[in-house]
């Protein structure tokens, strides 16, 4: 049977083509381009070596603040999103008639646009006419009150938040997939042999739902990293650069004409994600290796 | 025990819906109700609001920017993921078997923008919809093939064997016998590629400055900044840009959760 006749090479043209000349040949040129001064007040992009990274490494600057914000974000929201993800999923794996509409509600603000996330709730932790701060005056708790986006304690948290919100019912998607793969059977023969609701827990389900977590702690960590239309459209990365991060950086050199650093920034987020993500994949593959 | 964890559970299904429902409420308010936020019934029901929007914001062009954006998105991304998947699972040769990962780079890590600007320059495709389409392929297709080979690889290569048999063989094989099989994984591709292109509000920012040619978000967007005061109007256009969306995602459900597990559970 001749396998080039039967399965041609041909179809693979057209989704290389694009895939490369759109995706890996920009990402490849980012490269070259993070090295050199260019920008958009002269024409000549002279090379500059590594200089672009130093200043980005340069402790104390600015620019090591925005790396420093990008990981507290990244790392927090996987934090939040898995523990709360997974008590969801545990609370609609099985029982309550409402399960259905339940899921469909947390998962709802996944699939909404983040910049339209981001103009809601820019509303809702308005200072003055938000309707958090009128929910807090309404319980009594009007000292609570606070300008969630503005005051730099509080930024960081209030987009923090917001992101946990929106991603919350994706954890819990990936958990109940991996929930629904246990069998019941596991769960009575520890009954049967005492094993309380934390036993069970501790024994069972968290062992075997340990591929789901690994899932979306990657997944959440990428996310992390990248984030953008949120801050922009919440903090635009201020008060004070508080909540600026490395793609609200890129997008700010970007802005003002300096497009070496810019693609510098893009360099260190490419490298962060694929890296983190990468060798978060070899652990996974070496412990069921381990496990096999 | 169960009555309270339903209670709980309810309790925090309301802070994903009432933002959701300030939204819906406010767009039907006038801008003096509007000017501070919250869950009280408009006075009078403003359906206004919409009209003004659709003129103010040129919401009818955007709407169809995004429409023309997102089905030749999803028509260039899931033909040509389909065809390539389909190869890479069932010739499994070395240089596919790289193919594959280099592919899969894709999942992970992110565009430069900047650069993606130069090459779209280059090419001539800046601020055309061809290019935007190209571009927004380019980042779907990985995810695309990846859905696509895990399906291949479960469909048995009897199948395949029997038709070849009959000298079936190349695109025949493909169409005949392929195609029809991968419909319910197509849907999920599909559906979850829309979504993505719809959504997109970045990649606008940076690649577009044709007014013209501007999708819904960037068009929500730039309407946000011109009428920042009337919470009324943006809370319209909100509901304008995303109507469709939920009314594609309470339909796709089922194909669009099991999509993001399939992608998630092999990736």
């Amino acid at each position: 049977m001749n396998q080039s006749k039967v399965y041609p090479m041909s179809f693979l043209l057209l989704p290389l083509a694009v895939y490369i000349l759109f995706f890996l040949l920009p990402s490849l040129y980012s490269f070259y381009y993070s090295l050199t001064d260019w920008n958009t007040y002269t024409d000549r992009v002279r090379f500059v070596g590594l200089a672009n990274f130093a200043d980005i490494f340069a402790q104390g600057s600015d620019y090591w603040k925005y790396l420093n914000n990008t990981v507290v974000f990244a790392l927090i929201t996987t934090m939040l999103k898995n523990m709360l993800g997974l008590a969801l999923a545990i609370w609609l794996n099985e029982g309550l008639k409402s399960v259905r509409v339940l899921r469909t509600i947390f998962y709802l603000p996944v699939t909404i646009s983040p910049l339209i996330i981001g103009l809601i709730f820019s509303s809702v932790f308005d200072a003055n006419q938000g309707l958090l701060n009128a929910f807090l005056g309404w319980l009594g708790l009007g000292d609570w009150t606070q300008a969630w986006l503005i005051d730099v304690r509080f930024a960081m948290a209030s987009v923090i938040s917001v992101e946990t919100w929106k991603y919350v019912g994706f954890n819990m998607i990936i958990y109940l997939a991996g929930l629904q793969t246990i069998s019941r059977s596991y769960y009575e023969a520890a009954s049967i042999d005492g094993a309380g609701v934390w036993g069970r827990f501790r024994r069972i389900t968290l062992p075997l739902i340990m591929p789901a977590f690994i899932i979306n702690l990657i997944l959440n960590l990428i996310n992390g990293f990248k984030v953008f239309d949120l801050i922009f459209v919440l903090t635009k990365g201020g008060p004070g650069n508080t909540t600026e991060v490395l793609n609200t950086a890129v997008f700010t050199e970007f802005s003002s004409g300096r497009y070496g650093t810019s693609t510098a920034f893009g360099v260190v987020l490419f490298l962060l994600t694929t890296v983190v993500a990468l060798s978060t994949l070899s652990l996974l593959t070496r412990r069921s290796e381990a496990e096999a | 025990m169960k009555t309270i964890r339903s209670l709980l559970l309810w309790l925090l299904a309301l802070t994903i819906l009432i933002p959701l429902a300030l939204v819906v409420l406010n767009s039907f308010k006038t801008q003096m109700e509007s000017v501070s936020m919250n869950l009280r019934l408009p006075g009078k029901f403003q359906f206004d609001n919409y009209a003004t929007v659709i003129r103010e914001g040129h919401m009818m062009r955007a709407f169809l920017n995004s429409l023309i954006i997102a089905a030749g998105t999803v028509l260039l991304a899931n033909v040509s993921a389909a065809m390539g998947a389909y190869v890479l699972a069932r010739r499994k040769s070395r240089l596919n078997r790289w193919i594959y990962y280099l592919f899969i780079v894709g999942l992970i890590a992110p565009i430069n923008y900047v650069t993606t600007i130069k090459v779209m320059q280059t090419f001539h495709v800046i601020n055309t919809f061809p290019g935007i389409i190209l571009l927004y392929s380019a980042l779907m297709i990985p995810f695309t093939v990846f859905l696509f080979y895990g399906f291949v690889s479960s469909v048995p290569l009897e199948l395949d064997e029997a038709a070849i048999i009959d000298g079936c063989t190349g695109w025949r094989l493909f169409a005949r016998i392929q195609v029809p099989l991968m419909m319910p994984v197509a849907a999920t591709a599909v559906l979850i590629n829309f979504m993505n292109a719809w959504n997109e509000f970045v990649l606008p920012l940076y690649v577009f400055n044709r007014s013209t040619a501007n999708p819904m978000t960037l068009a929500v967007y730039n309407f946000y900044g011109t009428y920042m005061s009337s919470w009324n109007l943006v809370c319209a256009a909100i509901v304008l840009t995303t109507l469709p969306i939920v009314i594609v995602y309470l339909f796709g459900q089922r194909y669009i959760v099991s999509g993001v597990i399939a992608g998630a559970i092999k990736g």
